[in-house]
């Protein structure tokens, strides 16, 4: 039974540290902090989207997703951490921002993760690191 | 200062199940071991009545739960609160075992085993259920939040909700909060459970030997905050309350409420009370007893696949998971004893059978072993479908085989020697 404890508490350690500090949201040790980010996909969307969330109206539609070569992509863990983290929102999935969408159906926010979002028709509010969020200029 | 309130209003739901201290099985215990049961119960009742009041259109709030929950509080004898001359000595393992729960606490608020799935579907579930203060069925049928499993049990999101009207909102980390609580009404409800048939001192070791086991899959498969806490609390109580009381209807009572609570939690949970049912009818022969085993989860599962049904949500309940996949045999045995293993050696498996393997008496521990190797069983047949299920084992059969290691503890414990006839060279414990 102490070898069971010993191998918890090593399974916990190798998590990496700050070991004794509040951690900033509910992911940040479930894995390395320096471990790829494919590895926990959930911990950055979860640190970027309450610090711009105050920039969102309630009841306003956002998307939100890690953009690939700057055009949108469906991306299941940020769209479902959205979810949790804006529920006086509308989440929905990013399959209103592509460049054909007519100007008049595209989702009005855009929350993008990592990599800055491009298209014509949405313009940077704010950004915060690790994080960017686009207003629809119709 | 959210997560303390959130967890404190998650304790009320103990009011809710404290009319089930009257029956027998719970009454003898302990008093630990008795509030732990209740706690559990108590979260089966809270999640009823909510479903009962969302099928009513009454929304949830202080004066539409506070008053049922009066009326409970009627139904509880005092003896709940009180000790008992039944009461058992505290010893060096309960100490022990609460340094575990604590490991565990700090694991889950440090935010070292938080489970995704808390995130991607129980979070935010509880969170709309709470802010629209019913089951939310247009956010559950949603055709673009598919993934979060729109017919997937309700009590976790419910208990969650629960605790949210306390808190005035969900609390992310008091979700992770109940992880240790949840552990710990686990540990005690089989040490109550397990004393009168192996005596104090052994109840409380393999409590401690559970308790072991089950931080360690925690930790190793992430669970805080998910389901697996909740679900293994009732699979114990159920379990344990067979294997030591099954000879009475009233352990047969609790383990029904407990298989209830089961198969309200998790897909996995409806299957877990079919093994039981099933071990149960083999193994002791009383059909009648069986059956009574399965009227609460009948009737639990029953009415939630008709109200997903009646929204238009069913979708694993339908079988829409993918087709049989007998040609991934194989690679599922492979993945599966890999995750198996735990990345330490298998330790936990032979930790928790290395008391059985010491006493050998395969025909006393025959129930909990028949569930373990049920389990595996339909373990391995839930992966065999789907075109690739690589990831999904992956990413769960650490979690989904803890309840096969809590069933080969509760085995162990089972093969113990009763206490008058306890021979110590025989039953010495490996620690």
């Amino acid at each position: 039974m102490l070898v069971l404890t010993a191998a918890t508490i090593a399974c916990l350690a190798a998590r990496g540290g700050p070991y004794f500090q509040i951690p900033q949201t509910v992911m940040d040790h479930v894995d390395r902090l320096d471990a790829p980010y494919v590895v926990n996909p959930t911990r950055t969307p979860l640190a970027v989207i309450p610090r711009l969330a105050r920039f969102i109206p309630r009841d306003a539609e956002v998307t939100c997703f890690r953009p690939q070569f700057g055009r949108e992509r469906y991306d299941a863990p940020s769209l479902l951490t959205a979810i949790g983290q804006l529920p006086r929102n509308r989440v929905l999935p990013p399959f209103a921002v592509r460049l054909d969408t007519p100007y008049q159906q595209l989702t009005e926010y855009v929350i993008a993760i990592g990599q800055p979002f491009q298209h014509p028709a949405y313009k940077l509010i704010a950004q915060v690191p690790g994080g960017r969020l686009y207003k629809a200029e119709r | 200062m959210t997560a303390v309130v959130f967890a404190a209003t998650s304790l009320l739901v103990i009011i809710a199940g404290a009319w089930a201290s009257r029956l027998s099985a719970i009454a003898r215990l302990d008093r630990r071991a008795r509030i732990a049961i209740v706690f559990a119960i108590g979260c089966i009742i809270a999640a009823v009545l909510m479903f009962i009041e969302s099928l009513l259109g009454m929304p949830w709030d202080r004066v539409s739960l506070g008053s049922p929950l009066f009326f409970l509080a009627l139904a509880a004898p005092p003896m709940l609160w009180r000790d008992t001359s039944n009461e058992s000595p505290w010893m060096w393992t309960d100490t022990a075992t609460l340094l575990l729960i604590a490991l565990t606490t700090y694991a889950a608020m440090n935010a070292r085993e938080t489970n995704g799935d808390l995130i991607h579907f129980w979070g935010p579930k509880a969170q709309q259920f709470h802010l629209t203060g019913r089951i939310d069925t247009d956010f559950l049928g949603f055709q673009h939040y598919y993934l979060m499993h729109p017919d997937y049990p309700p009590l976790v999101p419910l208990v969650y909700a629960w605790a949210s009207l306390g808190s005035h909102n969900f609390s992310w980390w008091g979700a992770l909060l109940l992880t240790p609580m949840f552990l710990w009404v686990t540990v005690e409800s089989f040490r109550g459970l397990a004393r009168d048939a192996i005596g104090p001192e052994r109840a409380s070791q393999l409590a401690l030997l559970l308790a072991a086991v089950l931080t360690f899959g925690f930790a190793q498969g992430r669970a805080a905050g998910g389901a697996d806490p909740p679900l293994i609390m009732f699979e114990t109580i159920a379990l344990a309350a067979l294997t030591f009381a099954g000879d009475r209807w009233s352990g047969i009572v609790v383990a029904a409420l407990a298989l209830g609570g089961a198969s309200w939690t998790k897909f996995e949970g409806a299957a877990f009370a079919v093994a039981i049912v099933l071990a149960f009818a083999i193994v002791k022969r009383r059909p009648l007893a069986a059956f009574v085993l399965a009227i609460p989860s009948l009737a639990l599962l029953g009415s939630w696949i008709a109200f997903a049904d009646a929204h238009h949500l069913l979708d694993a309940y339908a079988a829409n998971r993918g087709a049989f996949n007998a040609g991934a045999i194989p690679m599922v045995l492979f993945e599966c004893l890999k995750s198996a293993s735990y990345g330490f050696f298998f330790l936990p498996w032979i930790a928790a059978a290395a008391p059985l393997l010491r006493t050998r008496r395969w025909r006393a521990a025959a129930l909990p072993l028949l569930v373990a190797v049920l389990v595996l069983g339909y373990t391995i047949f839930f992966y065999l479908h789907g075109a690739d299920p690589r990831w999904w084992i992956r990413t769960s059969a650490d979690r989904v085989l803890l309840t096969a290691l809590m069933c080969i503890v509760i085995a162990s414990a089972a093969a113990m020697p009763p206490p008058e006839s306890r021979d110590r060279s025989v039953t010495r414990m490996p620690f």
